[in-house]
């Protein structure tokens, strides 16, 4: 490690070209003892930092040595040049040409004598560097002012003039290499350069860079010098632009012999070349010798763009093509003298440019013409030019195998995207193109969205090389997001959604059928973003004019998605990682029947939607069972809800009529129908289920799952995704199906025949639930029935079997009906009764209803006090205590014939009622036959029903 | 098994299909699309509770008069009354129709007030209330008789005294309990607490209030045919309500997305719940419905128009004109 106050900076040398080095001399290249400050007499500790070191050099007495002795000496001479140059240009009139040149020899070779006199003194050593510098700048710009500066000219040739100067360069490298110190060749350029920037500009200044140039470039190849040559770079282009930048655009002066331009290539071309040279040699690992490269770059294109002409527009990218152009041929040679193979294959890209391979010059060549393409292109051209660009670095990198080259293509690539949103955003004009209208931009954005797909596909895919998977992802990516901006655009927002289902499922076929897993992220993400898409614009917002769009719209999803999931499912799930497979089949499944269902809802009109999706229910409840597919059962089971739902909305209140069936029966009877077929086919499959494993598990594998257990111990399909009957679960939650045809019966049965004439139809309703429920041995049906008896007898209660409309007497159109209507709810509640068993029955397998025994007597004593109810409306009067008798003496009848002891109980009561009415009421207000009549009636009734309880009364007791 | 399975799949897919195409060939008329038929549901369900408690707590018809001809007081007392000649006319009217009422133990009573509202209102215990606007509002006898029926439809299906049933009730317990247990503590404590249940119910009943606007135009109707006016004067009167006073709204367009179908759907049944009265085109609707479902009763019958009798101010039972235009033969 070197650490000296002339080089402060240590560097550390790269692995084998430190004995290199070592045996050259020193680690640095110069000469033993030679620059360099005696050692410190305590040195700093080792493994300091330099400015640590520095510090503690400085806090001795030695740091007014080092000031006094080695900066104000060099400070010194540079200030006494500068005095010259000013004094040949300026200084007192009574001085001649000759005079000036002469005093400017003098002092030049004044210095460079005193210089030389004292390095013989080792105490010296330090100051004489100052002295031999000054006195050699001091030369040369006294030879450049001979011809260059008017005041001193004494020379008219500029071919003389500029001989004279080289030949002072030639002696000052001369001497520079013979003392073989860097630091005085650095003083000795940098005076030169800073004469140049003083002197006014002409062909001979720009000329006179040259030679300097050469020397400098020599002398540090020659000794292997790296400082040097990054001064002199940054001296050249520093002086450039703070003097001559424009020169490069214009001649410096009217009619001048030479280019600006030429002189600033060639210095380029130098420090390029004397770069090249280093790599041919074999780049050290110093940090000057790397930066060379960037340096000359930046300070080339840089100068040259700081006066860049704002008039001509093709000039700049001109300037870049061509400097992209000459850094190619750069590339190329460097590609040549340090093929990428001669690096370790873990070197990093940074280490590789900076030890002078390609990738840095690649890099610069591909910005450079893509910042040119931008400048000069707009549009489809630029777009063009820029996939042109992204396929020769693609290309070339794919037949170089060089990754480093397709990703610089990516880079390219993602800028024309970049472009391709721009457009996106700021151009709203349309265009025709085959007879479609679109926006203007489209052609150019559908080829780079071409191009990123077929680069990303002709990537290779895992495993994949170093930056090769972020290569495809990038192309990929922004090709999917222009894609899904390009379809965006151009169509309505209710074809959104399928459109980019269509592209979603291209990338998901693209994942299945290559090994690039990153197609089916994308077609994950854009699967979820069409299908949000399409429920927002497709179900939230109002369809398009025209008839076809929902088709389009929500038909095109239901095919592809429907089609994905049947194919995961049943299909190859290719190079898909198996734990994906189940969540997009499923998915995808969800989205088609969804889609379905929107479509239905679209094309029916609002009586038939619910009729539409009872064909979906079924087809999916078909293939959920037929195919063993638990998701579509799980479809069935949601849209049988969701049918339910829609019937509810809008079909109880549908107007119109077929052949005098109203629309309500036609629509919601078939309804019905469905429910019932559902539960049944259920019961089939959970009883089916129930005797075989008992878990809905089959067992057997999916198509692309693994067969042996060896496989399968990686990654199994989960439990829900394998083929199968019923589970346990769904076998728990079927019950439901049995509650929608009831609550629709019973509605079709309200808006049917209105708020009164309903009554017989729930009474009926009620009979039937419980014969099936009883002989099924379904509890939830006679659950059901016991409600709507409850419901029934409340309604026949408040009403009276009247509708509004009724009126009593001679207007009395539904007296009949109303009758009828009565007897057959008594009628129903009786046979109701019946149904249900008088005790626990032990046939029933201890699944009765707990309600089952006391709705045997609620049905019984409902229907008793409707009859009483309506007899009392009907037989209102002088005759209604001999109508009750009568009624009571029935039920007891009834009772005993039938051996049912709720009959007999609720005839006593309501003949005790009679007769207290007889007491209380009829006695005070019934008059003439009417009162004897009446107790007449009833006392005998009365009689006889006491003789039939004593009669059979050893009977009563069987009967219980 | 699976045969049969097959089988009624197959039916099924047939009836669900094929019952589509039926409809899709038949009548259809623009049907609304909601939560109406739940809530119609779930109000007839109150309302049937409601009914349980009234029944078992009804107030006799004595006291419901009482109660009528109090508030009958202080309304003549509120309003100026129209002309004796006006007043006569529309008692003989109105009589006529009460003949037929199913509550024959009320004794109906109509009052004109001068205004001119196109009004007309009911009071428990048969107190019925015609303002002067209506009178000039209807162009015949029967169209009087529609709208008188449908308010003593109102009375006789007790719609009147039921908003004021539970609080009788509240009252009268409240001074049984007063006298029984003494002070006027509990009395006012009863009260004040039964007013405030009162309130509630009122609350949870409302919702039903439309169904019984419907009833009374129901029986109205009934009421008007059977006193032998034309069928077609209600429908007549309110398609000229509807007309003049903007009863309906313009159709709202059905929607054409499901979320605005739904939207529209929770719209329309929170908004439904407190109107008291349906919108005139429903009403209008209900009544045609009425009409077809005793079409069978109407036929061959002859009904009185009475469009001289109304200008004239004499009553039918008066004078029966017998030119063609005041009488509708079915």
């Amino acid at each position: 490690m070197a650490a000296t106050l002339e080089n402060p900076v240590s560097f550390e040398p790269l692995p084998g070209e430190e004995a290199a080095a070592t045996a050259a001399g020193t680690l640095d290249g110069r000469p033993p003892g030679f620059g360099r400050r005696p050692p410190p007499d305590e040195p700093p500790p080792a493994g300091s930092s330099w400015f640590e070191q520095l510090r503690a050099s400085l806090s001795g007495e030695e740091w007014e040595a080092v000031v006094g002795g080695s900066w104000l000496n060099k400070l010194g001479a540079l200030i006494l040049v500068i005095g010259l140059a000013l004094f040949l240009n300026y200084s007192y009139g009574h001085l001649g040409p000759a005079g000036r040149v002469a005093t400017g020899y003098a002092v030049g070779l004044a210095l460079l004598g005193a210089g030389l006199w004292l390095e013989r003194q080792e105490r010296y050593q330090i100051f004489t560097l100052g002295l031999k510098g000054g006195g050699w700048a001091a030369l040369y710009y006294t030879s450049y002012a001979v011809h260059a500066i008017d005041a001193s000219r004494l020379i008219e040739s500029p071919a003389l003039g500029m001989l004279l100067l080289v030949g002072v360069a030639a002696a000052m490298i001369a001497h520079a290499l013979q003392y073989r110190s860097e630091p005085m060749a650095c003083l000795a350029y940098f005076i030169g350069y800073a004469t140049l920037v003083i002197s006014p500009r002409s062909d001979y200044s720009l000329l006179a860079s040259l030679p300097l140039l050469a020397s400098l470039l020599i002398a540090s190849y020659r000794r292997e010098w790296d400082q040097t040559p990054l001064l002199g770079l940054i001296l050249s282009y520093a002086c450039y632009a703070l003097g001559y930048g424009d020169v490069f655009w214009r001649p410096p002066l009217p009619g001048a012999l030479v280019s600006g331009k030429a002189i600033l290539v060639v210095h380029w071309l130098a420090f390029e070349a004397f770069d090249l040279l280093e790599v041919a040699r074999g780049r050290r690992s110093t940090g000057a010798a790397r930066a060379v490269f960037p340096v000359n770059a930046v300070g080339f294109i840089g100068v040259a763009l700081l006066h860049a002409p704002s008039g001509d527009p093709y000039a700049l990218p001109h300037f870049l093509a061509m400097t992209g152009a000459g850094y190619l041929v750069s590339t190329l040679i460097r590609a040549w003298l340090r093929p990428p193979a001669g690096f370790a294959p873990a070197t990093p890209i940074l280490e590789r440019a900076l030890a002078g391979s390609y990738e840095g010059a690649v890099s610069l060549t591909t910005g450079l013409l893509a910042v040119a393409l931008w400048l000069r292109f707009t549009g489809f051209r630029l777009i063009a030019g820029s996939l042109l660009l992204v396929e020769m670095l693609f290309v070339t990198g794919r037949q170089t195998r060089q990754s480093f080259l397709r990703l610089l293509g990516l880079l390219v690539y993602e800028l024309g995207a970049l472009y391709g949103f721009h457009l996106m955003v700021t151009v709203e004009a349309a265009r025709e193109l085959f007879g479609l209208t679109m926006k203007a931009w489209t052609p150019g954005l559908g080829l780079l969205i071409a191009v990123g797909y077929l680069d990303a596909l002709l990537l290779p895919g895992e495993p994949a090389e170093e930056f090769d998977r972020q290569s495809r992802a990038g192309f990929s990516v922004a090709a999917t997001l222009l894609a899904v901006l390009c379809l965006a655009s151009n169509l309505r927002g209710q074809l959104h959604g399928v459109a980019w289902l269509a592209l979603a499922m291209i990338l998901l076929e693209v994942a299945r059928r290559t090994t690039r897993p990153e197609f089916a992220w994308q077609a994950y993400g854009l699967g979820a973003l069409a299908a949000g898409t399409m429920v927002v614009q497709n179900l939230a917002r109002d369809a398009g004019p025209a008839a076809w769009e929902p088709w389009v719209a929500l038909g095109g999803p239901v095919l592809l998605t429907g089609f994905t999931a049947w194919r995961l499912r049943f299909g190859q799930s290719g190079n898909l990682p198996l734990d994906h497979v189940p969540p997009v089949s499923d998915l995808s499944a969800d989205v088609a029947v969804g889609a379905l269902l929107g479509l239905l809802w679209h094309l029916l009109p609002p009586g038939l939607v619910a009729l539409g999706w009872g064909v979906v229910a079924v087809v999916a409840g078909e293939i959920g069972y037929g195919w063993g597919w638990p998701r579509l059962r799980l479809h069935l089971q949601v849209v049988l809800a969701l049918t339910f739902g829609r019937a509810v909305m809008a079909n109880f209140t549908l107007l119109g009529d077929t052949a005098g069936l109203s629309h309500r029966v036609l629509t919601v009877v078939p309804l019905l129908a469905l429910f019932i077929y559902e539960w049944l086919r259920g019961a089939e499959e959970a009883s089916a289920s129930a005797s075989g494993s008992g878990d809905g598990d089959d067992g057997a594998p999916l198509a692309g799952e693994p067969s042996s257990p060896g496989q399968a111990a990686g990654q199994p399909y989960p439990e829900p995704f394998r083929p199968g009957g019923m589970t346990l679960a769904e076998r728990d939650w079927q019950w439901w199906w049995l509650y929608p045809p009831t609550i629709m019966a019973a509605m079709l049965f309200r808006f049917e025949f209105g708020r009164v004439g309903m009554v017989t139809g729930w009474a009926l309703l009620t009979v039937g639930l419980v014969a099936v429920g009883r002989r099924a041995r379904l509890g939830h049906l006679r659950a059901q029935s016991y409600l709507l008896a409850v419901m029934t007898f409340l309604r026949c209660w408040g009403t009276d079997f009247l509708p509004p409309s009724a009126l009593p007497g001679e207007f009395d159109p539904n007296r009949v009906d109303r009758l009828l209507a009565g007897f057959a709810v008594v009628l129903a509640f009786f046979i109701a009764q019946f149904q249900l068993p008088r005790r626990e029955d032990p046939a029933d397998d201890g699944q009765l209803y707990p309600f089952d025994r006391q709705f045997r007597s609620a049905f019984c004593v409902m229907g008793a006090l409707i009859l009483t109810k309506l007899i009392y409306h009907e037989v209102s009067g002088h005759a209604l205590s001999i109508a009750w008798g009568c009624e009571a003496a029935l039920l007891l009848a009834a009772g005993f014939a039938l051996r049912d002891r709720p009959l007999r109980l609720s005839g006593l009561f309501l003949l005790f009622f009679c007769v207290l009415k007889l007491l209380v009421y009829d006695f005070a207000n019934l008059e003439g036959p009417w009162r004897y009549l009446s107790f007449c009636l009833v006392g005998a009734l009365v009689m006889g029903i006491s003789w039939a309880y004593s009669r059979f009364r050893d009977k009563l007791r069987e009967y219980f | 098994m699976k045969r049969v399975r097959t089988i009624g799949l197959l039916m099924l897919l047939v009836l669900l299909i094929g019952s589509a195409l039926v409809v899709t060939l038949g009548r259809s008329r623009p049907s609304p699309v909601g939560f109406q038929a739940v809530v119609e549901m779930a109000l007839d369900a109150q309302r049937d509770l409601d009914q349980v408690g009234k029944q078992a707590t009804r107030i006799s018809e004595a006291d419901e008069m009482r109660l009528g001809e109090e508030i009958a007081r202080r309304a003549r007392q509120w309003w100026p009354m129209a002309s004796s000649d006006l007043q006569d006319y529309v008692r003989e009217v109105g009589r006529r129709l009460a003949r037929h009422v199913r509550r024959p133990g009320i004794r109906y009573t109509f009052h004109v007030i001068d205004d001119g509202l196109v009004n007309a209102f009911a009071l428990p215990g048969g107190q019925i209330f015609l303002m002067r606007g209506m009178l000039q509002f209807v162009e015949t006898e029967a169209e009087l008789a529609a709208v008188l029926g449908h308010e003593i439809a109102h009375v006789d299906l007790r719609h009147c005294i039921d908003l004021f049933h539970y609080e009788l009730l509240v009252k009268k317990v409240a001074g049984a309990a007063g006298r029984v247990f003494g002070g006027d503590l509990t009395e006012f404590v009863i009260q004040a607490t039964g007013q405030i249940g009162v309130l509630v119910h009122r609350i949870l009943t409302m919702g039903y209030q439309k169904q019984l606007e419907f009833d009374a135009d129901e029986q109205g109707w009934s009421l008007a045919v059977a006193a032998g006016y034309d069928p077609e004067a209600a429908m007549a009167t309110f398609a000229r309500l509807d007309d003049q006073f903007g009863g309906s709204a313009a159709p709202r367009p059905p929607p054409r997305n499901p979320a605005a179908e739904i939207a529209g759907a929770i719209r329309t049944a929170a908004g439904s719940y407190f109107h008291s009265h349906p919108p005139t085109i429903e009403r209008l609707r209900h009544l045609r419905q009425v009409k077809q479902a005793n079409a069978a009763g109407l036929a061959g019958q002859r009904f009185y128009i009475g469009r001289w009798n109304l200008r004239h101010l004499t009553p039918r039972s008066r004078e029966e004109r017998s030119t063609s235009d005041e009488f509708r033969t079915y």
